[in-house]
């Protein structure tokens, strides 16, 4: 079955067969169809009658007469296969590449390469590194001065660890060593006294 | 085509003589019947045709390769309006003409003009192809490059629209419920 618009498109309500009358009545009316009938009637007439000039026309032949494609571009090696010599040409080439060949290999001198000469220097360096190291030195004293009064109360392994003084029947006899006087008295020497003095005192 | 291939110019001349009004028509409808474009475009088009024949698969629908061709064109130049100026042409329908139900057919032409005008591009294509070139839906598709759903939404559409649009000049109270029914029911 066409569907109703494309009916419309194409035949009033008064040119559609009984069947067709019937499938549209069953979903529209006649008046509602007719308009849809016009609708696109006219949109399907609308402009055309629009015609290309003439001169359109002759343009187009004209290019069409005068028009020469230009040749595709082919790859290159299908048009370096697609070149043509003469036999001679090719078997001239081929004899002349020979000839070269062989004269190269009888011409070319003997090319003794020298062997490379290899020279080793090797170099020392020395490198000092200086590392300071800081030391600290703490040093303690003990002292056998007695205790002040109120230190007595101390550990006794701490007291034990003080030295005891001495006592006076370990120090062996010393003998004072007598003074006599030698020399003169500075009073008795002017000139020295005169030295050691200000003139005036 | 591999006549024309061959550089047969009589082959051409009929080709154009087949084609030529058909398409020039085409670019007239949707060129917003500015008849200097349409002309220049089917030169343009016949001149593709002229240079580039290889262009064309013989596996394909010829009528349908040369509207694909020309949908190419419009696309084109539907980008070029775009980054251009508005159209002048292309502006809503005169809602302001009342016109009497028994209204001349050439203003009623004229508010159809308008009516369509006022489409977006792919429906306005869609359209005009459907109802004015008289293609089918497949060939639309093949055409448009897209799914033959998508013509029918899009042909829909574009009646609906233009429905809504004449639907003063109709003087119908009812016109887009009835084209509403019958085009989701039955296109």
């Amino acid at each position: 079955m066409k569907e109703i618009a494309t009916l419309a498109a194409e035949k009033s309500f008064a040119e559609l067969d009984t069947r067709e009358r019937e499938m549209v009545l069953s979903v529209t009316t006649e008046a509602d169809y007719e308009q849809m009938h016009r609708l696109l009637r006219n949109a399907a007439s609308l402009d055309a009658r629009a015609a290309p000039p003439h001169a359109l026309a002759a343009r187009l032949h004209q290019h069409m007469a005068e028009y020469r494609p230009t040749p595709a571009k082919q790859p290159f090696l299908r048009r370096l296969s697609a070149i043509r010599v003469p036999a001679w040409q090719a078997a001239a080439a081929v004899l002349f590449a020979l000839a070269i060949g062989q004269w190269r290999k009888t011409e070319a001198p003997d090319v003794v390469v020298p062997a490379p000469l290899v020279q080793t220097i090797v170099r020392t360096d020395t490198v000092f590194l200086e590392k300071i190291k800081w030391k600290e030195r703490i040093v303690f004293r003990k002292s056998a001065s007695p205790m002040p009064a109120g230190q007595e109360n101390i550990s006794p392994g701490f007291a034990a660890e003080i030295p005891q003084p001495v006592p006076a029947t370990h120090f062996l006899p010393t003998s004072t060593p007598e003074y006599s006087a030698s020399g003169t008295p500075i009073g008795e020497q002017p000139e020295l006294l005169q030295f050691f003095t200000q003139p005036g005192q | 085509m591999q006549a024309i291939a061959r550089r047969d110019e009589q082959a051409f001349a009929e080709l154009y003589e087949r084609y030529g009004r058909q398409m020039y028509r085409f670019f007239y409808r949707m060129l917003w019947r500015d008849a200097g474009r349409a002309e220049d475009f089917t030169q343009e088009l016949f001149i593709k045709i002229i240079e580039r024949p290889e262009a064309y698969d013989p596996a394909r629908s010829f009528v349908t390769w040369l509207y694909t061709l020309s949908h190419n064109l419009c696309k084109n130049e539907y980008r070029r309006q775009a980054r251009s100026v508005l159209h002048l042409s292309r502006v809503q329908p005169d809602r302001e003409t009342d016109l009497p139900e028994n209204a001349d057919q050439e203003l009623l032409e004229k508010q159809l003009r308008a009516a369509i005008d006022a489409l977006p591009d792919v429906h306005r294509l869609c359209f005009i192809l459907r109802y004015q070139e008289e293609r089918s839906l497949q060939e639309i598709a093949e055409i448009m490059a897209c799914p033959e759903g998508t013509v029918k939404s899009r042909v829909h559409y574009a009646v609906q629209k233009i429905a809504a649009d004449m639907q003063h000049v109709w003087g119908a109270q009812n016109q887009s419920e009835l084209y509403k029914n019958l085009i989701i029911k039955y296109l």
